[in-house]
């Protein structure tokens, strides 16, 4: 059975090694994933994602149990990414500041959650338009619409890592596809 | 339907590419972790350091700008009382804004 996240972090905190290499396992995958989509670099991912968890652990002791431990470590994830992006001088353009000022969504506007993969086959070239499409959108809108297509990330989830509220993370969300399919239309 | 139709495009970004960890990541990054378990006692150490230098800036900085706005205030009345609380408010905040811009108290 698998351990809560409360257990694993007190195991982890208590120095067992199998319970770190357990944490790790499970949140690794979601970490890389956050870090790759951010930075676009697949070589820096293997690197950032070990700095992650080392700078996890060391913080472990401050895990309140408040948010999930995956989604507590995508933050961190996150927090890597964007300090190797200005470590890069290919600074963010945006800062959770000016996200928290993006107006926000009429009610019936809200973005939905994105739709169910399978239920649409399409060709790899078609995907690979889009894909091409996203890298070219600003940073404010193209960061939760990358986070947002990893299935276990939920809104709230991705609110807390960029640290804005939820409702501008769906109004982002949604402003951005319309911006993808812009820039798909031309 | 064309590249332009909503379930398309959310079809599309549910293919972006994931990340798969390395044969044996999990247990590298654990015998890591335990090191720095072991080492625990002294990750105090550089936030001490970069905290002190923080405070020793802000306490020169005070001082310094304390003794220009002295030099320019002491004719005014009530000059003194109003220097002391800006520079009070100036170095807390000072403090706080290094602190937040050096990531003391975050993992």
């Amino acid at each position: 059975m698998e351990d809560s996240d409360a257990e694993l972090v007190r195991r982890c905190l208590a120095g067992d090694q199998a319970a770190c290499a357990r944490l790790v396992s499970r949140c690794a995958r979601m970490a890389g994933t956050v870090i790759w989509r951010a930075v676009r670099d697949r070589e820096l991912v293997d690197d950032l994602c070990q700095e992650t968890f080392l700078r996890a652990f060391r913080a472990l002791g401050s895990f309140d149990g408040r948010a999930r431990l995956s989604t507590w470590i995508c933050s961190i994830a996150h927090r890597v990414a964007m300090d190797e992006l200005r470590r890069q001088k290919r600074r963010p353009q945006f800062s959770a500041g000016e996200l928290r000022d993006e107006p926000p969504l009429e009610e019936d506007g809200a973005a939905g959650q994105l739709a169910d993969p399978l239920a649409l086959a399409i060709s790899d070239e078609e995907a690979a338009r889009v894909h091409a499409a996203l890298d070219s959108l600003p940073e404010r809108y193209r960061l939760p619409l990358a986070y947002a297509a990893l299935q276990e990330l939920g809104y709230d989830d991705i609110a807390m890592m960029l640290g804005i509220p939820v409702g501008t993370v769906k109004t982002l969300v949604f402003r951005g596809k319309a911006l993808l399919r812009e820039r798909l239309a031309t | 339907m064309s590249t332009q139709d909503p379930r398309r495009i959310d079809a599309a970004l549910a293919r972006l590419p994931e990340w798969q960890p390395p044969p044996g990541f999990a247990m590298r990054l654990a015998a890591l972790a335990s090191e720095g378990a072991a080492n625990h006692r002294y990750l105090w150490l550089p936030a001490v350091l970069r905290g002190g230098g923080i405070a020793a800036c802000v306490s020169v900085g005070a001082w310094l700008t304390g003794e220009l706005l002295a030099a320019l205030l002491s004719p005014v009345p009530g000059g003194d009382e109003v220097l002391a609380w800006t520079l009070a408010a100036g170095s807390l905040f000072l403090a706080w804004h290094l602190a937040r811009r050096q990531r003391l108290f975050h993992a």
